[in-house]
């Protein structure tokens, strides 16, 4: 990586603005296992019919956040560049 | 009311680990298979991850000790009673699929799209078409690169791309004894395509090769 002459406000129009640096191996593992984890536990398993309840709250913000992580860390990886939020 | 882990052919609990909220587990057994639970005074589950993890602890820990069909994260019911009419009413449902997934684990397989720049952003419609066009040559490309790890494993689930991600994920249910030889091809597949980023995860509980064909 070439050292930047200072530091560059991006573009604020462009959804591909927001650099950012690929996060240290291990840290991207553990997201990798947690969105797994994620795929498996809430969209996996058995479904009990009948007298049940589903307890799960705020599943839709927790996954999609951790997807729009994943899809980051991705993009990342290929070219420094995070999705928009 | 009590959360509700998983079903097993193993009846009986060793040294296992606690559950949700630091539940003790407990198990109700109808002819030969058992509902693994932890009962609570009040019970909130969110999809936190430590509560997750508690979750899939418990799916492992069983799984040392025989077949395994876990539960979707949250299941709750009112009380063992409840679960035990669930055994008696689909016991035969679940003896099925615990002969499916004897001895194996599902392991998670992720690939990264290479989709390339859009350094040239063309018209809106030209530049969806070159992207929809470009994404089904990154997926019959992960297609490619994922085929030796198929025989390796005694069923293989395909996730759907979801939208605005980057990566096809696919499970593999693999034989406890092929984990190894699996990993091992995944290390050799990274090796050979050095251009995408391949991932492997688990041994995960069975989630994705309980569902009996239809979901």
């Amino acid at each position: 990586m070439s050292p930047r002459p200072g530091r560059i406000s991006p573009a604020p129009e462009s959804p591909h603005a927001h650099r950012v640096s690929p996060p240290p191996s291990a840290v991207r593992q553990k997201d990798i296992a947690l969105i797994d984890l994620l795929d498996r536990l809430l969209d996996g398993g058995v479904v009990l019919a009948g007298d049940i309840t589903l307890a799960v709250a705020d599943v839709d913000l927790v996954y999609v956040g951790l997807r729009a992580l994943v899809s980051s860390v991705a993009a990342a990886e290929r070219q420094g560049v995070t999705l928009p939020q | 009311m009590i959360y509700v882990y998983a079903i097993t052919d193993a009846i009986e609990l060793h040294d296992e680990p606690s559950g949700v909220h630091d539940g003790p587990l407990q198990a109700i057994e109808h002819e030969g298979i058992a509902g693994v639970f932890s009962s609570h005074d009040q019970l909130e589950v969110p999809s936190d991850p430590e509560l997750l993890w508690a979750h899939e602890r418990v799916v492992d820990h069983l799984m040392e000790h025989g077949a395994v069909l876990p539960l979707r994260f949250g299941t709750v019911l009112s009380d063992p009673e409840a679960l035990r009419a669930v055994l008696d009413k689909d016991g035969a449902r679940f003896a099925l699929l615990l002969s499916r997934v004897r001895g194996c684990v599902e392991l998670a397989v992720r690939v990264g799209l290479t989709s390339s720049e859009p350094g040239v952003v063309a018209g809106g419609a030209d530049y969806m078409r070159e992207r929809l066009a470009e994404r089904e040559q990154e997926e019959d490309a992960a297609d490619r690169v994922l085929a030796p790890l198929r025989p390796l494993a005694r069923a293989t689930a395909r996730r759907p791309v979801q939208a605005g991600t980057t990566t096809v994920s696919e499970s593999y249910l693999v034989p406890r004894a092929t984990v190894e030889p699996f990993a091992a091809e995944v290390r050799a597949l990274q090796a050979q395509n050095p251009g995408l980023s391949i991932s492997c995860t688990g041994p995960w509980g069975p989630y994705s090769f309980v569902d009996g064909g239809g979901r």
